[in-house]
């Protein structure tokens, strides 16, 4: 009976068992695994997954883990597996991403051109997946086939450098071949028009199938359709029958010809060619009449029709198109200066000011008629951005025999002006700072965009202290009395710290160099201003040529940082070629002043040493000069972020009064200083024989000969220019002191004292306005070398090349001083609105070279005065001037011609 | 005595049996480690997992899917990349509502049924709010190509008789049916060519965004998947 009761029992229990297993009750991780190519992955990794032991088993929070370890960018591919109870076992096996290391491809140039422009995976560098292997063939088979090659294999080798995560790809196409043409055949034309188009074509049946020349050619048989108001044809080719075996190819060149478009322009004597540009692209009609309408209409208000009217319109036959616009051009007039009435709020010499509209004076541009038609909008929005947005503006004209006056009537409107200011929803930031971040008060006028702006800045506060996926609205209620308030809600998203960071991509650059330049460290709040310096800083060092930083949620609190680093080649090649002179120009005649050829050549290599070092050999050779230069270069000195340059240079240089012969040795560097500053720390040695002295030796200290210095000096620099090679607003200023010291041997014992400010400022939009002063002083005993010198087309323009100031009494020639005053002040303006790089320039130059401190006298400045032209180019201008010297020596006032590049200020 | 013997015997086979059984499951789990994760593929950079198919055969998430699709992971994984590229295409510019996810969610829940809807849930370790991402997908996808791709593409008549002559009547003979006349089919026809051109379209849309688009597609983990599921 026992036995009996007993029986259930282990069947009871068993079926509890069964459940259990099977019910799906939550199962714990006991332990998390990472395997990386094989080996055990660092610990680090594991706080990245998001998952540890003691957590809840489940598919999606092992797939969030997946997800970011991929996202740190270190890895190709990954597999989860899970061992069940007891072990409860979560392993992650990670396969490391793989990098190229060297790319050879045996192809021809233009194949190798178009594979590093379109196939942007296969580049040194870059990661390499094998899977992407298939794709990059077919797409260099498409290649070739489009550049007339063909080839029955391409090789395509992948070889990994052991111990490192780099592999070298091969690619080579040993059978390469060029297709022929086995046949051309047009559509869409008549056999006698085919001739003709074939021998636009330039190509006939045998040739290489050179895609390039099919282009030429489609563009040479379109144009000539076109010339025949075929504006619309379309000449289209391609390949058919395509034989691998034999290399051979048919071409397909298919002409639809279109309707033909004539234009017709009646009333004015206006070319049709204007309107070209809007025909010849199947448009809209509709569109093209009123565009070609307007076009005119700009055309005939530029010249001074500012009643210009035009009619267009189409006539159709089966044939043709015929675009007809009839014009009545009204008289051509004078504009005389531009009134506004009704403007209660600004004045006139505001509004101007604020429009940029120039004052009319002389010769210089003013305003043409379609510029008066366009000023309607720009004072419509002008008085947008100062709260009115209902401003209606009429153009009028006052009629005044062959002139007209503009009056402009404003009818201002309403003014919405800000009543109140608040923000809402910032919990976890002071309010108070956050109005701070913004510009707009109460009692300022109401324009949104203004408002937009303040978001921008409250949004760029809250990256800046860490927080990602804020949202921000603005709110505006308006009374009847036109004031508005202003409520910025603010939903503040998350505030995020620095978990960890994750560095993957450099082969070359050493960690702790990169980690140097990395702003933030674990703990840190996560601020965008860190990650963009942070970003700045590995792209200053000048080794990587691409840098990417991601953010990978790591939890909800914290992120990991990714940075992904591409670094660049390492040596670098150039050669300049140019002329040079030193002379004032003799005459206008280009050929017949004194050129010489100038050479200059450079190499340079990179990251030497893995710390972002560089060594470069510069080569320089004129006529004047020839110069040698090693450099080196470090973005570190002593664990300080200071830029050190140490270079040895041997130059030979043919000077006004003297040759010289120098070898030198300079150690310097530079640091950034607040408030836009900057200091430049130099050391160095030289040592200067003079040859060729054209001089009296009386007038050099010839028992130093040859001079030797060693030195350092201190310059001080700030630069608020808003463009270094074309400058227009702004200031520049510099203060150098350099002492030479009687130190290793040497003879020199002087001071050196120069400064210089330069001051940029824009009169209108067409007229500038730039100053410069310099001034040096020199104590002690001063080589003839290091002494300063005046004259020429950058320091004083009444001269030739150093001949302002001491001369020698035998030969003539310039002794340079110790001591050099210099005011230069130019005004340039815009000579043609249709030239805009073209400009003139009146100048005035005053100023002298001392031989001692002590015989400075503002009595004894030379003036000059003149005239230039300047051509603005990316690099600087072109510069041509004439100028006279005021107090010419042999009291003769003669011009002297100047052609220069770059700029004096 | 007997008695108090029996029952200590019983005792102890119940130990044993008992024993037994836990050693049984648990070298069940020591011999199955399972492969419960994997990139299928990268599709510009960003992973697509195998968890990432499971939530879209689940849900059904694929837009206008065909049947069988979901037979060969290799088929719906492709549409499933399709759908991604179009995702990263339009993102800055199209914009989805919470409204429209509650309104997926809401077909999704009414076509499974709750209970099977929560459970599969539970199964995959979800929360409702996990699967946004993913109903956002479809939705962005949905709208570009309702917009792109026009429901009635213009079909010629010609095009309806060859379609009829070619496709319609061999199919209901290999079906044993008499094919109907044309005139009382045109419309069924008509709405077919207008879907099967529709279709292409889109097909080489998706062909021109996958040829810029850098997508590899791990085939090791394919593999290995069904070799675990072979077992």
């Amino acid at each position: 009976m026992r036995k009996k009761r007993l029986l259930p029992l282990p069947v009871f229990l068993l079926l509890i068992t069964a459940v259990v297993y099977a019910s799906g009750i939550t199962v714990k991780i006991k332990k998390i695994s990472l395997v990386v190519d094989g080996q055990p992955g660092e610990p680090e990794l594991l706080s990245i997954i998001g998952l540890k032991p003691g957590d809840d088993f489940s598919d999606f929070k092992v797939d969030q883990a997946l997800k970011r370890l991929l996202s740190t960018g270190l890895y190709a591919s990954g597999e989860v597996y899970w061992t069940p109870d007891p072990q409860a076992e979560l392993i992650f096996i990670l396969a490391k991403n793989l990098f190229i290391g060297n790319l050879d491809i045996s192809a021809p140039k233009e194949i190798k051109k178009r594979i590093n422009s379109e196939i942007l995976t296969l580049k040194k560098g870059n990661i390499f997946h094998e899977g992407s292997k298939e794709k990059i063939i077919q797409e260099l088979t498409r290649i070739l086939e489009e550049e007339g090659y063909y080839a029955r294999d391409i090789e395509f080798k992948v070889e990994k450098m052991s111990g490192t995560d780099l592999v070298n790809i091969s690619i080579k196409i040993p059978d390469l071949k060029r297709m022929r043409l086995r046949k051309i055949i047009f559509s869409g034309v008549s056999a006698e028009k085919e001739l003709q188009l074939k021998d636009k074509l330039g190509l006939k049946v045998g040739d290489f199938y050179l895609p390039q020349k099919v282009e030429k050619g489609l563009a040479k048989i379109k144009k000539s359709y076109q010339e025949l108001d075929f504006k619309w044809a379309e000449v289209k080719a391609q390949i058919e029958n395509y034989d691998p075996e034999q290399g051979l190819v048919d071409l397909l060149i298919k002409v639809v010809p279109g309707i033909r478009i004539k234009i017709d322009i009646k009333g004015a004597d206006l070319s049709p060619k204007i309107l070209e540009r809007v025909w010849e692209q199947k448009v809209f009609e509709e569109w093209a009449l009123s565009e070609g309408e307007a076009i005119i209409l700009k055309h005939l208000r530029r010249k001074g029709y500012l009643f210009a009217s035009v009619r267009p319109h189409l006539n159709r036959t089966e044939e043709e198109l015929q675009a007809v616009y009839e014009v009545t051009t009204g008289p051509r007039l004078k504009i005389k200066p531009i009134v506004f009435k009704g403007n209660l709020t600004f004045r006139e010499s505001e509004l101007k000011k604020n429009l940029g509209i120039p004052s009319k004076f002389l010769f210089l541009p003013y305003l043409d008629g379609q510029e008066l038609y366009e000023l309607i909008e720009k004072i419509k929005f002008f008085y947008e951005t100062r709260g009115f947005p209902q401003t209606k503006v009429v153009l009028n004209f006052i009629r005044q025999d062959s002139a007209v006056k503009p009056v402009y009537y404003i009818e201002e409107g309403p003014r919405l002006l800000i009543k109140s200011l608040e923000i809402q929803g910032a919990e976890l930031l002071n309010p108070a700072e956050l109005m701070n971040e913004i510009e707009t008060r109460p009692g300022q006028p109401y324009f949104r965009p203004e408002l937009q702006k303040d978001l921008e800045r409250i949004n760029l506060f809250y990256l800046n202290h860490g927080f990602r996926g804020m949202q921000f609205n603005l709110e505006t209620t308006v009374d009847k009395n036109n004031n508005v308030d202003v409520v910025i809600r603010i939903d503040e998203g998350r505030r995020y710290r620095v978990e960890n960071i994750f560095i993957t991509g450099n082969r070359l650059t050493s960690r702790r160099l990169i980690q140097r330049e990395i702003k933030l460290k674990p703990g840190d709040w996560a601020s965008y201003q860190k990650l963009l310096e942070t970003r700045r800083g590995l792209d200053n060092l000048g080794v990587f040529s691409e840098v990417k930083i991601e953010e990978v949620p790591a939890s909800e609190q914290t992120l990991n940082l990714s940075i992904q680093l591409k670094e660049g080649e390492q040596n670098f090649a150039g050669l300049g070629l140019g002329i040079e002179t030193r002379e004032e120009l003799r005459s206008v005649v280009l050929w017949e002043n004194l050129f010489s050829p100038r050479v200059t050549a450079e190499y340079i290599r990179y990251n030497i040493f893995r710390n972002a070092s560089q060594l470069s050999f510069v080569g320089q050779f004129s006529l004047a000069e020839k110069r040698l230069v090693v450099n080196w270069q470090q973005p570190y000195i002593f664990g300080l972020k200071m830029r050190t340059y140490l270079s040895g240079y041997v130059e030979k240089e043919d000077r006004t009064s003297f040759s010289y012969e120098r070898r030198g040795f300079v150690a310097s560097t530079r640091r950034g200083l607040p408030a836009n500053f900057s200091l430049l720390l130099s050391l160095g040695t030289l040592k200067t024989r003079l040859t060729n002295l054209k001089i009296s030796e009386s007038q050099v200290e010839r028992e130093r000969l040859p001079y030797s210095i060693a030195f350092g000096s201190v310059t001080l620099i700030k630069d608020n220019r808003d463009d270094s090679f074309n400058p227009q607003k702004g200031y520049f200023f510099s203060l150098a002191f350099e002492r030479a010291y009687p130190l290793f041997q040497t003879e020199s014992n002087f001071r050196k004292l120069f400064g210089k400010f330069q001051y940029f400022y824009p009169l209108t939009t067409s007229v500038n306005f730039y100053a410069t002063i310099r001034l040096g002083t020199a104590w002690g005993l001063v080589p003839i070398p290091e002494r300063f010198f005046g004259g020429g087309s950058n320091s004083f323009r009444g001269t030739g090349f150093e001949r302002l100031g001491p001369e020698d009494p035998e030969s003539g020639l310039p002794l340079g001083g110790k001591n050099i005053f210099l005011i230069n002040m130019e005004t340039k303006f815009l000579l043609l609105k249709r030239l805009p790089n073209l400009y003139g320039a009146v100048f005035y130059d005053v100023g002298n070279v001392f031989a001692e401190p002590g015989d400075f006298n503002f009595l004894k400045l030379q003036q000059a005065v003149g005239l230039g032209l300047r051509y603005r180019t990316p690099l600087g201008p072109v510069r041509f001037d004439i100028g006279w010297n005021l107090n010419p020596p042999d009291g003769r006032w003669r011009p002297l011609f100047f052609l220069s590049i770059g700029n004096m200020f | 005595m007997q008695a108090k013997r029996d029952i200590r015997q019983d005792l102890f086979r119940l130990l044993v049996l008992f024993a037994f059984c836990a050693c049984s499951f648990g070298f069940v789990s020591l011999a199955d480690q399972v492969m419960v994760n994997c990139v299928l593929a990268t599709v510009n950079e960003k992973p697509v997992t195998l968890f990432d198919l499971k939530v879209i055969r689940a849900f059904d998430l694929i837009s206008e899917a065909q049947e069988g699709i979901y037979d060969q992971r290799e088929k719906y994984l492709e549409v499933y990349v399709d759908q991604l590229l179009v995702r990263e295409l339009v993102r800055e510019q199209l914009k989805v509502t919470e409204v429209e996810i509650a309104q997926e969610l809401k077909k999704i829940k009414e076509r499974l049924g709750e209970q099977v809807f929560h459970s599969k849930l539970l199964q995959l370790g979800l929360r409702e709010g996990d699967l946004k991402i993913y109903l956002e997908g479809k939705i962005l996808f949905d709208k570009v190509i309702g917009s792109r791709f026009t429901q009635k593409s213009y079909v010629s008549l010609q095009e309806i008789e060859e379609y009829y002559q070619n496709e319609y009547v061999p199919q209901q003979q290999a079906n044993g049916q008499k094919p109907a006349e044309l005139l009382h089919v045109l419309v069924e026809l008509e709405e077919n060519l207008q879907k099967i051109k529709r279709r292409k379209e889109i097909r080489e849309w998706m062909q021109e965004l996958r040829q810029r688009a850098d997508i590899i597609v791990n085939s090791d983990c394919l593999k290995k998947i069904e070799q675990q599921e072979e077992k």
